[in-house]
Order: structure tokens, then sequence, then C-alpha cells
């Protein structure tokens, strides 16, 4: 309460503790000490001019402003000003409410919406958006400004761009909607038109007697991703995969399933998982899944097994199967089974063999880098040859053979002079040298030469022949 | 027949010389368990070689060159129980005296180069030895020699015999 001249006159305690003053100070000083400036320097020319004019600004309205504390902190507040005329004597009763608890807790729910890593967004009846927060502006690449005011079908991919309008004033019109209250995956669109999936839930309010929806969307994308990836890599695998339930029910199979087995997915899918065993498999499968679930022992599970399915045209389909289990998310256990065709993997490993086997042949009767550009030369290609600057050649020649081959049983000879070869070719693979031939053994070898090295060596080896054989 | 160098190795002269010596020393260590002992005669020439595969079928890999007619030659009329080789690879055992003796043979006639010299190369120990090896060669082939010449007298003598039978046919 305060006078013409803005001295206050009464404070109750409240207003005191309010402000942080006691009674005693607060009475007898200027009004103005309670307003922040600019309104601290202003107040009395306010009065003055209010006194001198009668044209109320505050008086009998009411309104926001903010208070000064005597420690110098401003506070929001509401003020409602009223004025008393007693005889000549004018007071005005100001009553003042602190609002600063409202104002900490709007704060928060703003921090609240706008911290959430959700999109949320608030519309009104006819679909404007009336707010929307941070996570909403990133994920959908707009301004605040941008959204605010403008339709909420902005946002949403085809179908519901177009009919999200006749969905709400039905459900205005009718109450009956089909999200409200459920929440539904579809797809949203962002400022460059690419959409993605999120799951919206919607709810209801009435904020001053005006109904407000607020939509939380959640992004789906790399969930949905995650999924695709996984999807993927089953599709993708050379070996069958099929899962099934607890009953025994499979639940999905990949290509390679189908096709090991000549069914089509449809054939599977939802269908008891013996149609694949052969008997007596096929009459006990659902006991054996019914002794797992009450015993948890299980012979199959966790290890690897050859076993025999059964092709839809009853033909019988080695593979190797492994078991392996898991939980669904309502606690239900799966059962996921990768058969790898038996038959495929041992010519796989057959032919894998007999590759390395030739390979090792090849190196053993040419050297390396020759066996690579055999190899990558087309057939029909020229010859294949490398000059050399410098190399060192040896000839050796065993003497005494020819006793040694008449005393000797043809077997017995070769297994010596296998003995003997063998030692020279440790001896090679110490001094790292390349063995070309071994001359003198065979009768081909000797015509080789005849080829190759001059003659007279030659005739020479072959009228040892001759003595050999006569 | 061996070759080394193919990877252009600096050292493959002396590595072959080296091989070959092993080769003695692996032959002896089996003549101590043989009934019969076996003999080797080792021929030994570095040059400019072409080293390679021919046709599409039945690899083989092989080198042509002159230093390989050459090697080839340095074996057939070497010594058995002997490295022959020629000057140059003489000229590398020579930098290694710690390893190699060498013995000058004299020279033989190679088709296409006309005469060279030869060389017989052993363990820088055994200079003795190859000296006691020439001598016994040449023992042998003078035996050889003779060998040689009765093959001829016999050839003579069947063709006469024949002739005489076929003549006396005729004349029958």
């Amino acid at each position: 309460m305060k006078d013409e001249s803005g001295r206050i006159v009464y404070a109750n305690s409240a207003c005191s503790r309010t402000f942080g003053y006691t009674n005693d100070e607060l009475v007898g000083r200027n009004v103005s000490t309670l307003c922040p400036e600019p309104h601290r320097s202003a107040h009395d020319s306010y009065l003055e001019r209010y006194l001198r004019t009668r044209e109320a600004r505050v008086l009998g309205v009411g309104r926001k402003l903010r208070g000064c504390r005597k420690d110098g902190v401003e506070f929001p507040m509401y003020l409602s000003l009223s004025e008393s005329v007693e005889g000549t004597t004018r007071r005005f009763h100001g009553i003042i409410r602190d609002l600063s608890a409202e104002e900490e807790q709007r704060a928060l729910t703003e921090a609240i919406v706008d911290s959430c890593l959700e999109s949320i967004v608030a519309i009104d009846a006819q679909g404007t958006m009336l707010r929307v927060n941070r996570a909403c502006c990133v994920k959908f690449g707009y301004e605040a400004h941008e959204l605010v005011g403008r339709n909420v079908n902005m946002l949403m991919g085809e179908p519901h761009h177009s009919a999200h309008d006749s969905y709400l004033s039905r459900y205005v019109a009718t109450g009956r909607g089909n999200i409200m209250g459920r929440g539904r995956e579809l797809a949203a669109r962002r400022r460059d038109g690419r959409e993605f999936p999120i799951h919206l839930s919607l709810s209801e309010a009435r904020v001053g007697g005006k109904v407000v929806f607020t939509g939380i969307m959640a992004d789906l994308s790399a969930e949905k991703n995650a999924l695709a990836q996984t999807r993927a890599m089953v599709e993708s695998a050379l070996d069958p995969i099929v899962s099934i339930n607890e009953q025994g029910v499979i639940l999905g199979v990949n290509n390679a399933c189908a096709e090991l087995f000549l069914y089509s997915r449809d054939e599977l899918v939802g269908h008891n998982v013996s149609m694949l065993c052969p008997e007596p498999h096929r009459s006990a499968h659902n006991t054996y899944l019914a002794r797992y679930a009450a015993t948890g022992l299980s012979s199959v599970i966790g290890s690897r097994r050859a076993i025999t399915a059964l092709a839809k045209d009853g033909t019988p389909r080695q593979v190797f199967l492994a078991v392996s289990e898991a939980r669904a998310r309502d606690g239900s256990r799966i059962f996921t089974a990768i058969a790898r065709d038996a038959q495929a993997e041992v010519s796989l490993i057959r032919s894998q063999l007999e590759l390395e086997q030739s390979e090792q042949l090849l190196l053993n009767i040419l050297p390396e880098p020759i066996s690579r550009q055999l190899k990558a030369r087309e057939a029909g290609a020229g010859h294949l040859a490398s000059a050399f600057d410098h190399c060192t050649i040896l000839f050796a020649d065993v003497v005494g053979f020819t006793a040694l081959s008449a005393s000797m049983a043809p077997l017995e000879l070769v297994r010596t002079l296998n003995t003997i070869f063998s030692s020279f070719d440790a001896l090679v693979d110490r001094y790292k040298l390349e063995k070309i031939k071994t001359i003198g053994l065979s009768w081909a070898e000797v015509v080789v030469v005849v080829g190759v090295c001059d003659l007279s060596f030659c005739r020479r080896r072959l009228y040892g022949c001759l003595w050999a054989l006569a | 027949m061996v070759v080394s160098g193919l990877s252009h190795e600096p050292d493959h002269q002396v590595r072959m010389l080296r091989f070959a010596l092993d080769m003695f020393d692996a032959l002896a260590a089996y003549n101590s368990t043989a009934a019969i002992p076996l003999g080797l005669r080792c021929g030994v020439n570095s040059g400019p070689v072409v080293a390679g595969v021919l046709g599409t079928k039945k690899f083989l890999y092989d080198l042509w060159g002159d230093a390989v007619n050459v090697a080839s030659r340095m074996e057939s009329t070497g010594v058995a129980g002997c490295v022959q080789v020629t000057s140059t690879l003489a000229e590398v055992a020579r930098s290694f005296p710690s390893e190699f003796c060498v013995l000058e043979r004299g020279s033989i006639k190679v088709k296409g180069k006309g005469d060279m010299s030869v060389f017989l190369i052993g363990r820088a120990s055994g200079m003795e030895a190859l000296r006691h090896r020439v001598r016994q060669e040449a023992a042998a082939s003078v035996g050889a020699a003779g060998a040689g010449a009765w093959d001829w007298a016999s050839f003579f003598a069947a063709g006469v015999l024949v002739g005489a039978i076929v003549m006396g046919r005729l004349t029958k």
C-alpha cells in the first residue's frame, strides 16, 4: 500500500518476505525500490502522469512484470493494482504474486521436451503445429519457426500426407481414430524429401478448452537397417538356414534352404519342420522338442552333426546340421538350424585338394615363376622363355651305373638311385639351385638330350645304352 | 643338369662349385655302405643361357645356349670323381684358395669352339687326389681305346664271316 508520493504505507509480512526486507525497512520507502530498471527510475513519473491525466495503465488491469529483491535478484511476479480514496487521502493497493515457482516449472517442462531425443510435435484440431521440440527440427531438417503455424502433414510421407486432414476431422467429429493411444509405424518425410520409418505415438490433451494432440515420433531407421542387414546376411548365406519355434513350426527359411529341399518358401513357413525329417525322426521330432523344453537336454543343440534330411521329392539330403537356441522378446525359444550340404562340401574339399595337388606337381616340374606364367598365359600362345646374362650350369653323370644295373633287380636299382638322387636334391635345395632334369636314368631323357646337347656326347650315351641292352 | 643364377644371385658360380664337391661327399656316404660303389663325373661352365618351356604339352623346363653345351662337354670329357670346368670357373675357384684347388688338365676339342683349356677342381687339400684320378683315367682310356679297337676288329671279323657265308651260299 502506498500513497500518492509513492512511499510505502503498509506492507504485509508475505510482501516483506518476498522482497527480502523487514517490515520496518519497507514502510516509508519509495515503492520504486522494489522495481528493477527501467521502471525504478521511471516509477515516479508513471505516478505523476496518472495523477495528472487519470489515464490508468496498470490500475485495475493486472500485469506480469519483474520485481527486485533486496539482494538485487530479479524475479517474475504478477501485480494487480487498485486505488482507494478516503477523504483527501488517495492510496494505491498492490497485490503481488511471486511467479518464480511457475516459471521454473515451465522452464523444466521446456527443457524436458527439448532435450528429448525423440521428435515431439503438438498440433491443434486443424493439424497446425503449435510446438515442435529440438529433436524434431534436427531430424526433419527444419528450423522451429519454419514448422510452427504450418500443417503437420508436411512431415509425412504418402499416403498420410494427403489424408491426414481427413483423419483429423474424422477423429474430431466422431472421436474414433486408428492411432490414438495405440501408436503405429509409418513413413516420415524430411525437408529434402527423403522418407524414413518412424513409430508414432499420439496422445490427446485439452489446454484452455482446446484440443491439443501430441505426437512422439521414434526414428526406426537404425532398427530397420539392422533388420535389413540381418535379413540380407541370412538370405545371402550359401548354407540353408531354418528357424522354428518351440512347437517346431517353421518361422522362416532362407533361399538356400528352399533350394536344397526343393520347396517354395510358402510351403515351408508355418509348417512343422518335421516335414524335412525322414522317419523315425519325422514322427518323433515333436517329442524331441517337448523333451528339450522339459529337461533342457539335447544331443543336437550346440553341436554339429551329420544327418539325413528329406527333400520335397523324397530324396535324401546329407547335411551337417548345427542348431542354436535364442530367446524371442516374449521369452519363448527360437531354434535356428544351419544345414550345410554335405555332398557339396565334400566335392568342394575334394576339388580343392586336387587343385592343390596339381599345383604342387606343377611346382615340382617347373620353377615357380614359370608355372605362374604358364597358368596365366592363354592356350596356344607362343614359347615361354627368358634370357639370363650369366648362369652356371652343371652336368653330372653317375659312373659305374652299368655294372650296378647288371647286379641288381630293376626295382632295387631304382630304389638305390632314388636314394642317391634324393641326397643330391637336398643339396640343390641347400644351395638354392634349380634342378633342370635328371639325365641318364631313362632312355627318353637321353633322347631329349639329343635334341639340345651336342651330338658327340649323345652318341656316346646312346652307345652306352645299347651296350646295356646287349 | 643343375643351374644357378636364375634368380640373379651374384655368387652363383662359387655356389655351384661347392654343390659339386658336396655331391661327391654325398655319393661317398652312399658308397661306404654299398656293395657296388658308384662314381660321379661333373662338368661346370657359366655364361648366358635362355631358360623356358617349349610347346603346350608335357612341359619341361629346359636351358639352351652355348654355355649349356660347353658345360655338358665338360662333364662328358671329364674324369670320374672330379669336377671339370672351363677357365672361367677355374678363375673363380682360384679366388677361393682356402676352399678349392685347381689342376690344369690340358685342352679338349669342343664342337663349334675349337680347343678349350679345361681344369679340374677339388677341395683345397685334394690336389694329390686329383693328380691320382687323372693318372687313373689316362690308364683306363688306353684300355677303352683298346676295347674300341677290339670292337672294330670283331665287327670286321663278323662282316667277313657274314660275307663268307653269303658268298658261300651264292656260289653254291
